[in-house]
């Protein structure tokens, strides 16, 4: 088990290394640079000049990577341009918000996949399975920034219950922590149901086809002629079979809710990463965007590292090596 | 079905639990909430010599102090210079510092101070953009410390705009002259000697600032300040009639809606910004004046204002602002009003017909050109259609391009002759000085601003003089001549200068007049009604 | 090749019989196909739905006789350019889709069909791309881009292969041992002919239900560009740049908002359920 750890970890290594030095290319070869941003006629182009020099923009490309990447190794992914802040310091500013609506949003989509995917599955073509069917695909198919503006419409001017932004009630930083806690949940609840309501969806219906595939396994039919109950049959088989691709995909969505939540994160002005990330991007802030994607990398190989290693504790006949 | 229940009934408590939540904050409001402004967006470095971006200048405004300030009639005043002198060549400046200034840390303040501050600028290994303006024909100007609270700026030549780079915020040595000020940490937690003391940052959420208790100006009547980021402007209008914050900008489209709000009223004011369509006058077509001038009368700007600004703003012929001091009363008229018909016959005389697609065509050539503007500002995409339409009525056609902003700076900025573009639309905001060298001198093209390649001998002569000239009055009418030859040359169709429109809670009292130089300057006057 | 054609007319005839039965995706279809049509003729009338009177401009309206689906800010009928917008959005999901297929399809039987270390050369390619923030390699690609609306088809295409290439290879991957394709090997048929012709034509059913998300995909991803500003240029209209340019507006003309992002929605909803359809009509146990 240590060893297949710590061979996977060492086969990552050239990964990152392809992915990073692929986006540094991409990346620069975006035109503009991070001294252009907030250029008028007040500044003067030898100035900029003089700022790329000091910045290291003037070298080549591979040079540049090569001493990002020395650096990287030494522990140092230097500094943002923008704000000239340390970039670990930038992003661990961003980490709480990101990880906070991302742990509450994976244990509430979990909290519902599985009972709606199992009831959906095994009541396949009821009402209550096209409903599911119908609230999934709806899920699936509205664009997450339109439903974010629709409910901050609804919820927050018309029908005001809800913040329409931000992160916590500025008036509490005195306040005892479970105000402030309940504080950060108010605020969280549209973001929330925002990126709850996009999940879900994708989750569901697989968890459902899960489910219908393994009912129609022949041990399940086995256990059915030796006289099994229909609940225990359910329970106990079909729902552990059908998690295990839960697992692979919830490993393979890690990395998908840093990106993958920076238009809430926009909207709703919640303060985490992907936020920053885009930011970056229009910025050219290379340092801080090359922190964010090593960062999204290593959950991503995290993420399959989980999944391997559930799908080996929850099946016995996967074996690691 | 059962089942569904048991969801419902998660649901329901998931819900009623949220909404328990929520009602906690609001009981605790009884205290009085701070000043609440909207800084709109994220600082990069509060740091007066590195930051270029308007968040972080607010408040960097607040928490230090420059040698001069800019005061409501946008004239410079002593600030931490009780008072200055300048010798008769206007080479010599003499600043006399306050003697009961210090710095947040309880430091005096000293010359030495300043003149770290503006070494450190003029050093190449600070990142920062405004060496530039303490260079003047290629010499650095030199400070001089006199005694501990008085310093000399001495310049190799005449500068008029000298002064107001004056005001540029003063970093305390005791606590840099040790550090790389590129990284340093007190671009973070900075310490300044301005009215207000920087408290905390809470990263895209919020800044913290409270009174400095030993400010050697009036005592700030604010005991503290919150400084709000909220990016979207739908969301801060939401806190605005919320009352979460205590003031936003108002577009134009919202202000009938919010005009008798009982608890902000909202001020409106002239701002010193532009907006224009700039030609390459390097294209084929628009080095002809004449053809500039038949597309300046085939679009309308009143049109533009009451179109895009819903009538808030004014047309602009020329580039200064109203409210500047060197603005000529005189040349308020547009020299080329709107007149479709006119335009169609100069476009005639010059030489196009109609083409079989009912495009003027001159040599073969049809008349298509690309108007470039950057994305995200959605009053220049609008001022773009709105062209577009009025330049299709002429027969010529014309196709639009939003561009992220560094692609699009990176565009009219090349170093190369000619440039890859057409036409473009911006805005320019313009400083306390009317010097417009960066922008209309021949030497500015191909590197500089004057990326439209405006070249005429008459403005290049004046703008040098203007720089060299100390009376205001005389500059003023140096100032006439320039504006009176690009207003007539026509290398930008001026399109409008947009007014501000500000909502401010009724509780915030002591304001000064709405103006440019903003409604709370000096913050020190501003209070809230109990 | 007289294999695969039966087998699609016995496939067709399986989904007309589905359709009659199903309601819902009857629907999904008409919908689609109305959207599609209208989108398509709207060119052919000699109205242009970037049109405005600069000289007189009549705010966002509401919804009216006239004008059913209001106007927005510069006066123009909505309607029209919703039509207008639907062709732009089907015509990116359409073409962004067919290059995903292509490039997956492409990579995925060439890494299933040669096997080895070109199979794990390829899927380490596919890895670095799926690793990349899809958002962040988007938005540089397209600044780095012109901004167009044939641009954005090409990035969409190209950066969402990935899916697809799996699930060719892993569909070939499981017909490569079975007993007519290892006859077929001996029997010396060429190689790109047995894949093209023997091999892909099994794995047809998954890639068009793949087709059919990837296609709802791009158009959400479409919307999203253009909501960010990139995409298509105005005063062209795609649903995407109109929900942009009604954020604005989100308080008194929430029309605005409410239709493009209704009709995006419909639009990628009825193409899942056309692909769940095309699904349980090959495979009914699902």
């Amino acid at each position: 088990m240590k060893i297949f750890i710590l061979k996977r970890i060492l086969a990552a290594i050239p990964l990152l290394i392809g992915i990073t030095a692929l986006s540094f290319v991409i990346m620069k070869l975006a035109p503009g640079d991070p001294t252009l941003i907030y250029t008028d006629p007040s500044v003067s182009l030898e100035d900029l000049k003089q700022v790329q020099q000091n910045l290291g923009l003037d070298k080549p490309v591979l040079h540049q990577y090569m001493y990002w990447l020395k650096n990287m190794f030494q522990g140092n992914l230097g500094y943002s341009y923008l704000s000239h802040k340390p970039v670990i310091v930038a992003m661990t500013e961003r980490l709480p918000a990101t990880l906070l609506l991302a742990t509450v949003s994976l244990v509430v989509i979990l909290a519902l996949t599985l009972p709606l995917g199992l009831i959906s599955g095994q009541k396949k073509d009821t009402l209550f399975d096209h409903s599911v069917t119908f609230f999934t695909f709806l899920g699936m198919s509205m664009p997450t920034f339109w439903l974010g503006l629709m409910l901050i419409l609804a919820l927050s001017l018309y029908w005001p219950l809800f913040p329409s932004s931000g992160f916590i009630d500025l008036s509490l930083s005195q306040a005892p922590w479970p105000q402030k806690i309940a504080s950060i949940l108010w605020h969280m609840a549209l973001p929330l149901v925002t990126m709850v309501l996009g999940g879900l969806a994708a989750l569901t219906r697989y968890h459902r086809f899960g489910i219908i595939g393994t009912l129609k396994q022949d041990y399940i039919t086995a256990g059915r002629g030796r006289g099994l109950s229909e609940k225990r049959l359910l329970y106990k088989h079909a729902f552990k079979n059908a998690s295990l691709p839960l697992v692979t995909i919830l490993g393979l969505e890690l990395p998908g809710l840093i990106s993958g939540s920076f238009v809430i994160e926009y909207i709703f002005a919640w303060p985490g990463l992907g936020q920053l990330g885009v930011q970056a991007v229009f910025a050219r802030d290379y340092p801080i965007l090359m922190g964010t994607i090593l960062f999204s990398s290593i959950l991503m190989v995290i993420g399959n590292l989980i999944a391997d290693i559930a799908y080996a504790w929850v099946d016995p006949r996967v074996t690691l090596k | 079905m059962k089942h569904n229940k048991h969801l419902l009934g998660l649901l329901l408590i998931v819900l009623i639990g949220l909404a328990a939540c929520s009602q906690a904050p609001i009981n605790k409001k009884k205290l009085q909430k701070p000043l609440t402004l909207n800084i709109s967006a994220e600082p990069s470095v509060l740091n007066p010599i590195l930051s270029t971006d308007s968040a972080s200048s607010k408040v960097i405004d607040l928490v230090f102090s420059g040698l001069l300030r800019v005061s409501t009639n946008l004239e410079l005043i002593p600030d931490l210079a009780q008072s200055y002198t300048i010798n008769s060549e206007g080479t010599i400046y003499t600043f006399n510092l306050h003697k009961n200034a210090y710095w947040h840390d309880g430091k005096p303040v000293t010359a030495e101070d300043v003149k770290f501050t503006f070494e450190r600028i003029l050093d190449p290994k600070t990142n920062t953009v405004r060496r530039s303006n303490y260079i003047i024909n290629g010499k650095e100007v030199q400070f001089k410390v006199i005694n501990s609270h008085c310093i000399q700026a001495i310049l190799p030549q005449p500068f008029a705009p000298f002064l107001t780079h004056m005001t540029m915020g003063i970093l305390p040595k005791h606590l840099l002259s040790n550090q790389d000020i590129n990284t340093a940490l007190f671009n973070r937690n900075p310490i300044g000697s301005g009215p207000f003391v920087f408290q905390e940052w809470h990263s895209a959420q919020f800044i913290r600032l409270k009174r400095n208790e030993n400010y050697y100006g009036k005592r700030p009547k604010l005991g503290s300040l919150l400084l709000k980021i909220i990016p979207d402007q739908n969301t801060a209008l939401i806190s605005l009639e919320k009352a979460e914050i205590d003031q936003s900008g108002i577009s134009g489209k919202d202000y009938a809606r919010y005009k008798d709000h009982p608890e902000f009223s909202i001020h409106r004011y002239e701002d010193l910004v532009y907006t224009y369509m700039g030609f390459n006058l390097k294209h084929q077509f628009f080095k002809d004046s004449q053809i500039r001038k038949a597309i300046a009368m085939a679009i309308n700007k009143d049109a533009i204002v009451n179109g895009v600004l819903k009538g808030f703003g004014t047309t602009a012929h020329l580039p200064a602002s109203p409210v500047s001091w060197a603005f000529p009363e005189t040349l308020k008229k547009n020299p080329y009003p709107y007149n479709p018909e006119k335009s169609r016959q100069l476009l005639k005389a010059a030489g196009f017909r109609k083409n079989k697609q009912g495009i003027l065509q001159k040599n073969g050539q049809p008349f298509e050109f690309t108007l470039i503007t950057n994305k995200g500002n959605k009053d220049r995409e609008k001022v773009a259609q709105l062209i577009q339409q009025f330049l299709k009525s002429v027969d010529i056609k014309v196709e639009i391009r939003l561009m992220e902003w560094s692609s699009f700076i990176k565009i009219v900025n090349a170093a190369k002759d000619p440039k890859d573009f057409d036409a473009v639309i911006l805005g320019w905001s313009l400083g306390l000085d009317p010097d417009g060298h960066s922008l209309w001198h021949s030497s500015q093209y191909p590197k500089g601003f004057n990326f439209v390649a405006y070249n005429n001998a008459k403005v290049d002569k004046a703008l040098q003089k203007g720089r060299l000239t100390m009376n205001t009055q005389h500059r003023k009418t140096i100032y006439k001549q320039v504006y009176h030859e690009i207003a007539k040359d026509l290398p930008y169709i001026f399109l409008y200068y947009p007014e501000s429109l500000t909502g401010i809670q009724d509780r915030v009292k002591g304001l000064s007049p709405a103006g440019p130089a903003g409604l709370m300057n000096p913050i020190e006057n501003v209070y809230l009604q109990p | 090749m007289g294999r695969s054609k039966s087998d699609a007319k016995i496939t067709m005839k399986k989904i007309w019989a589905y359709l009659k039965k199903d309601k819902k995706t009857a629907l999904a279809l008409g919908f689609l196909f109305s959207i599609s049509l209208a989108g398509l003729l709207l060119p052919f009338l000699s109205i242009d739905p970037n049109n405005f009177d600069p000289l007189n401009i009549q705010g966002p309206q509401p919804p009216s006789w006239q004008h059913p689906f209001g106007t927005d800010d510069l006066g123009r009928d909505l309607l029209l350019r919703c039509i207008d917008g639907a062709r732009v959005s089907l015509m990116v999901g359409l073409i962004a889709m067919s290059i995903a297929m292509s490039v997956g399809t492409f990579i995925g039987a060439i890494a299933a069909y040669i096997g080895g270390w070109v199979d794990q050369l390829l899927m380490r390619i596919l890895e670095l791309f799926l690793a990349i923030p899809s958002i962040f390699l988007i938005l540089t690609i397209q600044i780095m881009l012109k901004p167009s609306i044939y641009n954005v088809m090409i990035i969409i295409g190209l950066t969402s292969w990935m899916g697809v290439a799996r699930l060719v290879r892993a569909e070939l991957l499981s017909i490569k041992e079975r007993t007519f394709i290892t006859a077929a090997r001996a029997r010396n048929i060429a190689p790109l002919r047995l894949l093209f012709k023997h091999m892909l034509p099994h794995a047809i059913n998954p890639m068009i239900v793949a087709a059919m998300l990837g296609m709802g995909y791009a158009i959400l991803l479409e919307s999203v560009l253009s909501f960010l500003g990139l995409g298509v240029q105005p005063p062209n209209a795609s649903w995407g740049n109109m929900l942009e340019n009604s954020l604005a507006f989100m308080r008194d003309a929430p029309w605005m908002a409410l239709i493009p992002g209704l009709l995006i929605t419909a639009t990628v909803m009825a193409l899942n359920y056309l692909g769940d359809a095309l699904r349980q009509a090959w495979d009914p146990r699902a």
